[in-house]
């Protein structure tokens, strides 16, 4: 047994309500023996060989955050693009600054090709969103170059801009491109389906395994930046467990990792949506099986209700989408309940991906019957992303016992969209309607689905608090939850959805020695700087892990 | 430059029925090289003796089918579809149940190398009507309906003639340009997914020579090999309402396998595949008991 390490601080924001506030932590072999105070550790400090560690002494330490829901290996691919985005997005190797008009998009797009070292590199870009950076176009493109293939992702993932060298980098017919009826050869816009044909062209870059691991070793910085010490990845695999098994391992069991990711896996695989669940039954046991230190298996599954909220491709109930389109099923309710049905009846946890309220209504719907069939307390149900919905929904949730993970970053940069070019203001401005969750006493936690969002709790908790839209007008005030609430929904309560939190989540007896170090404390500060507040770094295990500068 | 390869596309929702039509696609004789695209082996029933080949995502059959199964990505698997030699004659994808037709057809129908040539709609004659009121299905119900050129009007056998009929009605509105067929066990003329006709959109022309309207379509199975003669003069003989003939038979003086044809009122034979399953499919129209009739003609052959 090795001796006592006693980190010293300048408050200690424990989330345990019998003693929230604290200045001294003991920690021997990664577990937290006692918090308190130097005084009331004496009885354990005068027993046992000790050291004072005051590294922390003028900081804030807090349990260490936890993202219950994101997805590293989609992360892998994207983090290796260039970044030139509307929002300001602070990556491990790189600040990718906040560009907000046309002019300094074209600007910066241009110092980035100018600046590339490898004269063969295909330019791909991400975070192009029409209505700050204006019609980028072939044309504009090529003025950037006429030899170096660009392509310009857009934010949400809705089309592919491509100049000319980058449309004969593609190598596809050219009338099969004219042909296409969601390509324009002229403007170079390839969306929807025209875009899955770019797509299959970029593929060839953004796969390549190098490529791939360097992005994983990038997400594994992001995770550290956001101050993260435990994350769930909330669909495994993405597409083949054999490979990303192998790739995840590699990347993460290693002593120099600072944090342990969850795997929830996916209760139907992707593209077998109908497919028999017992099969799908016995591939989740053998996955289960698997036993690791930093890749930590549960009991939770993933079933998806309708699809994605950036794509507006979420299930409304009436009055629908003001231009009258209809949302989609991933998978279709009867699936969606023979699979959950089967999951509920094995005791397993789980998840349900529902972006509209009426892909709320279909997961509650399920859960009633499941409930009737076979009743089941602390089942843990969750409800991921959470959308829109009614308050009548959150009362249903917290009758039938469910749970929910919340985006609440959707408030933040579609709240205002959605409200002028989708559903209109009044549901809209109330999206991820936190203040009605903690008002019917619903457990809840904040994510970010990395990379939807950015994977910084500080700043999920910061929309949580303050409900800023993209203009910086709040949407919806009577849904903003305290500080305090949106801290647990980032430790404590988080853990909960993950079923960790009795070992994790909060600063007491007995749990991991997981600490994120900060240099302000989120109670102290103004609300509206909650996001801004600077990340030491992280203590996981009991070891200390400091963020490179 | 070759010509593009056409796609069908098999839509309609869970339980409609597609997999019983995919079984009955992949086991008759049609003499063409058809890829079928399938979400999953799972549901697939094809009789052992039919298989040529099989590995863990491709099954080759004895009648030039070969069934794959796609996983999430549509895109890749036509690209290499488009890059196996020989090259299929024709694609068949099978949607899963919660797609828009619509959607998947732009995405098939455009990519390098293919052209859509028709869409088909599985329809349950049991549930249809109620699942297009259905609070969460019913808007899909009705979107995948309006996007067929043909819709297949699957277990009529289990509703009686009369709400088959109704719903055919029901359908006919929903999609007047469609042709509408009942089909029994996924039994349905094979022609009607693969004759090869210019690229036809959703909501445009009709298919297959056949105008928009009701069809039944029935199976004569034969117990033992046919004069050809007798049933020659039978199907010269019969109705109008009967529009198509056309299937596999033993010829009793020769004991050869002879292809059987009649559209309208003329009857053809040509040399038929010794591998074929042999049966009549019957195609009529306006006329539900014409097919009975001749069934029970044909039975004196």
């Amino acid at each position: 047994m090795s001796e006592i390490v006693v980190y010293l601080a300048k408050t200690i924001r424990t989330m345990v309500r019998s003693m929230p506030v604290a200045t001294a932590v003991a920690v021997r072999d990664g577990q937290i023996i006692e918090v308190g105070s130097l005084e009331t550790l004496q009885p354990w400090l005068q027993n046992h060989p000790h050291r004072i560690d005051d590294q922390f002494q003028h900081h804030i330490l807090m349990p260490g955050f936890i993202d219950p829901h994101l997805h590293p290996t989609l992360g892998a691919i994207l983090m290796p693009c260039h970044f030139v985005t509307a929002m300001e997005w602070v990556l491990p190797d790189r600040i990718a600054p906040a560009t907000t008009t046309p002019e300094d998009y074209i600007l910066r797009l241009g110092d980035l090709e100018r600046g590339l070292a490898d004269p063969d590199e295909v330019l791909i870009s991400w975070g192009y969103h029409r209505i700050w950076h204006g019609d980028v176009t072939r044309e504009v493109l090529n003025a950037i170059s006429t030899t170096r293939p660009i392509f310009i992702w857009q934010r949400s993932f809705h089309e592919i801009i491509a100049n000319d060298a980058a449309i004969t980098w593609m190598g596809t017919a050219r009338k099969d491109l004219e042909k296409h009826p969601q390509i324009d050869v002229e403007t170079g816009r390839f969306y929807e389906t025209g875009m899955a044909l770019a797509v299959q062209s970029m593929n060839r870059i953004l796969m390549q395994p190098a490529r791939f691991t360097k992005g994983l070793e990038l997400v594994k910085q992001v995770i550290h930046l956001g101050g993260h010490t435990t994350i769930g990845e909330l669909a495994y695999p993405l597409v083949d467990d054999g490979l990303e098994w192998q790739l995840l391992q590699a990347a993460l069991e290693r002593d120099d990792v600072p944090f342990r990711m969850k795997i929830i896996n996916r209760g139907a695989l992707r593209g077998a949506w109908e497919s028999d669940v017992e099969k799908d039954l016995a591939r989740i046991s053998k996955v289960e099986e698997r036993a690791g230190k930093r890749l930590v298996m549960g009991n939770g599954v993933k079933l998806f209700a309708d699809g994605g909220f950036f794509a507006e491709l979420m299930q409304m109930r009436a009055p629908g989408f003001i231009d009258g389109h209809h949302g989609e099923w991933l998978m279709a309710p009867e699936a969606l309940e023979a699979h959950a049905r089967a999951f509920w009846h094995a005791g397993k946890q789980i998840h349900v991906h529902c972006t509209g309220d009426l892909g709320v209504d279909l997961a509650l719907d399920i859960l009633d019957r499941l409930q009737a069939e076979k009743p089941r307390f602390n089942h843990r149900f969750t409800i991921e992303h959470f959308g829109v919905s009614s308050p009548e929904q959150v009362r249903r949730i917290a009758d039938l016992g469910a749970i929910v993970s919340a985006n609440v970053y959707y408030l933040h940069e579609l709240g205002e969209a959605y409200w002028q070019h989708s559903i209109g203001f009044e549901r809209a401005s109330q999206m991820a309607r936190l203040g009605t969750l903690k008002a019917n006493g619903v457990t809840f936690a904040l994510h970010s689905d990395f990379t939807m969002a950015p994977a910084l709790p500080l700043n999920s908790a910061w929309v949580a608090v303050n409900r800023i839209a993209e203009s910086g007008k709040v949407l919806c005030p009577e849904e903003c939850i305290t500080c305090d609430d949106a801290m647990r929904a980032i430790t404590i309560d988080a853990a909960y959805i993950l079923g960790m939190e009795d070992q994790i989540g909060s600063i007491q007896s007995g749990k991991s020695a997981d600490f994120t170090v900060l240099e302000q404390d989120p109670y102290e500060v103004a609300p509206e700087n909650i996001r801004d507040i600077p990340i030491w770094g992280t203590v996981f295990e009991g070891e200390p892990f400091a963020l490179k500068r | 430059m070759s010509p593009t390869i056409p796609i069908t596309l098999l839509s309609g929702y869970l339980g409609a029925g597609k997999t019983t039509i995919l079984n009955h696609v992949l086991s008759t004789d049609h003499g063409l090289r058809v890829t079928v695209l399938v979400n999953d082996f799972g549901k697939i029933n094809i009789d052992a003796g039919l298989i040529k080949n099989a590995t863990g995502d491709t099954i080759e059959l004895t009648n030039g089918c070969v069934c794959c199964t796609v996983g999430d990505d549509l895109g890749a698997a036509l690209t290499a579809l488009n890059e196996t030699l020989p090259r299929p004659d024709h694609v068949l994808i099978e949607a899963s149940g919660v797609t828009n037709p619509a959607r998947v057809a732009m995405h098939s129908g455009h990519w390098p190398g293919f052209h859509l040539c028709r869409i088909i709609v599985a329809a349950d004659a049991e549930t249809v009507i109620r699942r297009s009121q259905d609070k969460y299905v019913g808007a899909l119900i009705e979107t995948q309906i309006a996007a067929a050129n043909i819709i297949v009007l699957t277990k009529p056998d289990l509703v009686g003639k009369e709400v088959a009929s109704e719903t055919c009605v029901w359908l006919t509105k929903r999609n007047p340009q469609a042709s509408i067929f009942q089909a029994i066990h996924g039994t349905l003329p094979t022609g009607m997914f693969f004759e090869n006709h210019s690229p036809v959109f959703p909501h445009l022309a009709q298919a297959d020579g056949l105008s928009p309207g009701v069809f039944d379509s029935a199976l004569w199975c034969p117990t033992r090999p046919v004069d050809l003669r007798k049933m020659g003069a039978i199907i010269e003989a019969m109705p109008l309402s009967i529009q198509r003939v056309k299937g596999t038979v033993i010829d009793r003086n020769t004991k050869a396998a002879v292809l059987v044809q009649a559209v309208g009122n003329r009857f053809q034979t040509t040399a038929g595949s010794p591998q074929a399953r042999l049966g009549l499919a019957v195609i009529s129209r306006g006329d539900p008991e014409a097919a009975k009739w001749l069934s029970t003609l044909l039975d004196t052959c």
